[in-house]
């Protein structure tokens, strides 16, 4: 008990501090790029024929930022120390309230995008494992081919047009990713020769992937299933924007468009830390299992 | 039996493939903004979204009637506008509330102008009403009398004061308290707005029974014009403005739609080059694009009506001038510039050019090459920067097409000046000159072709200058006409801005909807909307009969 209680303070201590690392670093980046881009303090209003050049000035002075990325990553992080996330400037609001309000839709989208994507593959790939038949491998290796063929936008364009949810596209996303991963661990841990001698001895196939293929394969699998995570955030931004969904992907998404420096900032780091966590986790269970093992 | 369990949970994401929604039934008008509103705060709205919902939730002093374009008694029982145009005498409706109860008085009015007319404010409301410097003066008579004293002329006073919602002075709700026939209930960023009914607004029908309507509005942000479309074809949405054209043609052939075209809108699609000073350019081209030839034989050379046909699907009118031809102020001598290769081979002639090989050359042997740069965002824009290309590749001038994202844009054309062409759409929100004041004035920033200038770089652009200004400081609508016709003529003549087309008002709405009135100005569907219901209500027709008298 004490032993996992020190790899788990292990575990959150170096992750913690890789955070602390990455995290300005990330910071920094974003707002190097943010100031590379092209028209980074230009304001869409300045375009409005109603105004008056007093206010056409006016606007301009204040949108005029400080186009040092140094400058930018220390106000930021200040204020993040503070526990202040700034204020969005494409929304006029502060992008605490943004987030709060949108949040649970992306984690929603995430989770069913990754629940269903990892029920099909994994489903798919035990099936394939168990079935061991040629039409049902080649069937799932040609609908894994195709599906990562397809760029995830259009299968946001797909289900958007069937009416589907962010976590379908999501999902068809995962999938073929997943699947190719899993099937190849279980046929390597199928192919081992002590299971093919059980197998030989009648041993039946289903009790031979539970007990013989699952286990040797599950630091892996957990490998896969933190790399996922970070494959569904960067898949939710496109998909959220096509399908209309409002969530953080879709926040990002105009953040960007509109050179929104806190906003664009706040959405980057969180999805840096979520990814960095899922990783956490799933180094946390490969030790935990080593340990349970040894 | 495993095999069987496994496949059942492979069945398990099916469930991510939701039930069709269908369109509740009930007063509830649902419809879709492109964006968020930025402000719900009627004097410091800007944008398309928080103009819309200005528009249903303010009480205005005098509303333009968007098919007979006249002004039409809103909150103001009489009104009356002096002849220099500087001094409005506002009778207001007894017994006017906002929406949270409290009254509705002068002192409203009053705080209203005042604050519309801050010069720190920075609003496009308030801006259009400032001609000159100075402070706005109000007196008031009475509760229901005010006389509002302007520093300078405002031309078309009564056109303007669609856009002014009076604020309440003193409510604790502040914009919130509206004299509009909707209130805003609830808004979740990113997802929708609705509108609830104003139980305090003032209009009544016929039969005396209060408007409107309609019990509420709700609008989805919807930025995806596909997808509005999808949701409007389900019956999810009742209606949807200013559509693509292919969209447009794809909802024609619903049945539980009305798909209209309203007409050319006073919307544009125009070219111009770019001949700011600062302009990093090879002198070369600086001088062919301030060259009135040049740019004669460039419009000479474009096909107007291939661009109507082919980008716009028919559904768009060869332009002659910053006004569609309906428009009141338009210059009726004017024509749009016919597709004349041989005209346009005549003005590159006169340009000093010379044609070698398919090809125009300068006199310094320069080949007649220049980009154009347009949003990236807008298909339409794609389709007639490659027409033009066409155009002007068989007219023997080879074009560069920059697709570029908008701010990227703003940035090219408003402060780095580093473009050779540009080819954007104008939104003229009125048709009226006033509106059109940042296009043609030389020291705006707003002045395409060469912003801010400090005086007029040719003579014909002092003698815009002068002509927009006199009209503006005139409230005689003939004066006015005639000074603004010899505006159009000045820019015919010049092209420093070649106008290509004026897009139709495209709409589509469900057959549930009752009096509804497409008109091709803005908003197009709903302008209206007190009077639209939803389903088979008696007396439906009743509202057109109102709308008549």
């Amino acid at each position: 008990m004490r032993r996992t209680l020190w790899t788990l303070a292990k575990v959150v201590c170096r992750t913690a501090a890789r955070l602390a690392l990455r995290l300005p670093l990330i910071a920094l980046f974003a707002c190097t790029l943010l100031s590379l881009a092209p028209g980074f303090d230009s304001d869409e209003r300045r375009l409005d024929l109603r105004f008056s050049a007093s206010s056409v000035a006016a606007l301009h002075h204040a949108q005029k930022a400080s186009r040092n990325p140094l400058v930018m990553c220390a106000g930021y992080l200040k204020g993040l120390a503070r526990g202040d996330l700034g204020e969005s400037t494409t929304f006029g609001a502060p992008v605490l309230g943004l987030v709060r309000e949108r949040w649970a839709t992306t984690g929603r989208s995430v989770l069913g995008g990754l629940g269903g994507g990892w029920i099909l593959a994994a489903g798919s790939a035990v099936l394939v494992m168990l079935l061991r038949s040629p039409a049902a491998s080649g069937g799932a290796a040609a609908l894994t081919t195709a599906l990562i063929c397809i760029p995830s936008a259009l299968l946001g364009v797909i289900v958007m047009l069937l009416d589907g949810l962010v976590e379908a596209a999501l999902a068809a996303v995962i999938f073929p990713r997943v699947y190719q991963y899993t099937s190849r661990v279980l046929a390597q841990a199928a192919a081992a020769p002590h299971v093919r001698s059980a197998e030989a001895a009648g041993v039946t196939r289903w009790r031979l992937f539970w007990f013989a293929c699952l286990p040797p394969a599950f630091p892996e699998l957990l490998a896969v299933a933190a790399a996922s995570v970070s494959m569904a955030l960067a898949s939710v931004v496109p998909l959220e924007v096509i399908c209309d969904s409002p969530g953080l992907g879709q926040l990002a998404w105009k953040a960007t468009l509109g050179r929104d420096v806190p906003l664009l900032l706040f959405v980057t780091l969180a999805m840096t830390a979520a990814a960095n966590l899922a990783s956490a986790v799933a180094d946390l269970g490969t030790e935990a299992l080593a340990r349970s093992r040894s | 039996m495993t095999a069987r369990s496994v496949a059942l949970l492979l069945l398990a994401p099916a469930a991510l493939i939701p039930a069709p929604v269908r369109a509740q039934t009930g007063s509830e008008l649902r419809l879709s903004l492109r964006h968020d509103p930025k402000t719900f705060d009627p004097a410091l709205v800007e944008e398309d979204a928080g103009e819309t919902i200005r528009y249903l939730t303010g009480g205005v002093l005098v509303r333009i009637n968007r098919i007979t374009g006249k002004p039409e008694a809103g909150l103001a029982e009489s009104w009356k506008v002096s002849p220099d145009g500087r001094t409005l005498q506002v009778r207001l409706r007894t017994g006017l509330r906002f929406s949270d109860g409290t009254p509705l008085t002068s002192e409203d009015v009053a705080f209203t102008f005042r604050r519309l007319l801050d010069p720190a404010l920075h609003a496009p409301t308030g801006d259009a009403f400032r001609s000159s410097a100075g402070v706005v003066a109000t007196a008031i008579q009475s509760p229901t009398a005010i006389t509002v004293v302007f520093p300078a002329t405002v031309a078309s006073l009564e056109r303007l004061l669609d856009q002014v919602a009076i604020q309440s002075a003193r409510s604790p709700l502040k914009e919130r308290a509206v004299a509009g026939p909707f209130v805003v209930k609830e808004y979740k960023a990113g997802t929708f707005v609705l509108l609830e009914r104003n139980p305090n607004f003032w209009r009544r029908d016929a039969q005396g029974r209060r408007l409107p309507y309609l019990d509420a509005v709700r609008f989805s942000i919807q930025s995806n014009r596909e997808m509005e479309s999808v949701r409007l074809r389900r019956g999810e949405l009742h209606m949807a403005d200013r559509l693509d054209p292919e969209i447009f043609d794809r909802l024609k052939s619903e049945r539980n739609l009305v798909a209209v075209d309203a007409g050319a809108t006073t919307d544009l699609e125009m070219l111009w080059f770019n001949q700011a000073e600062q302009a990093p350019l090879a002198e070369s081209k600086k001088a062919w694009f301030r060259s009135r030839e040049f740019r004669q034989g460039i419009s000479s050379a474009i096909s107007r009506s291939d661009i109507a046909r082919l980008a716009y699907r028919n559904y768009a009118e060869p332009a002659s001038g910053p006004l569609p031809a309906a428009s009141l102020w338009f210059n009726r001598k004017l024509r749009p510039p016919p597709y004349d290769p041989e005209q346009a081979r005549r003005w590159f002639e006169r340009a000093g050019f010379r044609l070698a090989g398919g090809q125009w050359w300068d006199a310094r042997g320069n080949a007649v090459v220049f980009s154009i740069v347009t949003n990236a965002s807008s298909k339409v824009h794609g389709q007639i920067a490659a027409l033009i290309q066409q155009d002007l590749q068989k007219a023997g001038v080879k074009v560069n097409l920059a697709s570029l994202e908008f701010r990227s844009l703003i940035e090219r054309i408003g402060e780095t000046s580093d473009y050779e062409a540009c080819l954007l759409g104008l939104v003229n929100v009125d048709d009226d000159p006033n509106g059109q004041m940042n296009l043609w004035l030389s020291s705006s920033a707003n002045h395409p072709w060469h912003p801010s200038q400090k005086s007029p770089a040719t003579g014909w652009e002092a003698e815009i200058d002068r002509l927009m200004t006199a009209q503006a400081s005139t409230a005689d609508q003939r004066q006015r006409k005639k000074l603004f016709d010899r505006v159009q003529e000045l820019v015919q003549e010049q092209a420093p801005v070649i106008f290509l087309v004026n897009p139709h008002a495209l709409a589509a709405y469900s057959r549930d909807l009752r009096d509804l009135v497409p008109s091709p100005a803005r908003p197009h569907l709903f302008w209206n909307i007190e009077r639209l219901r939803l389903g088979n209500i008696e007396g439906a027709s009743h509202a057109r009969a109102a709308l008549a008298n």
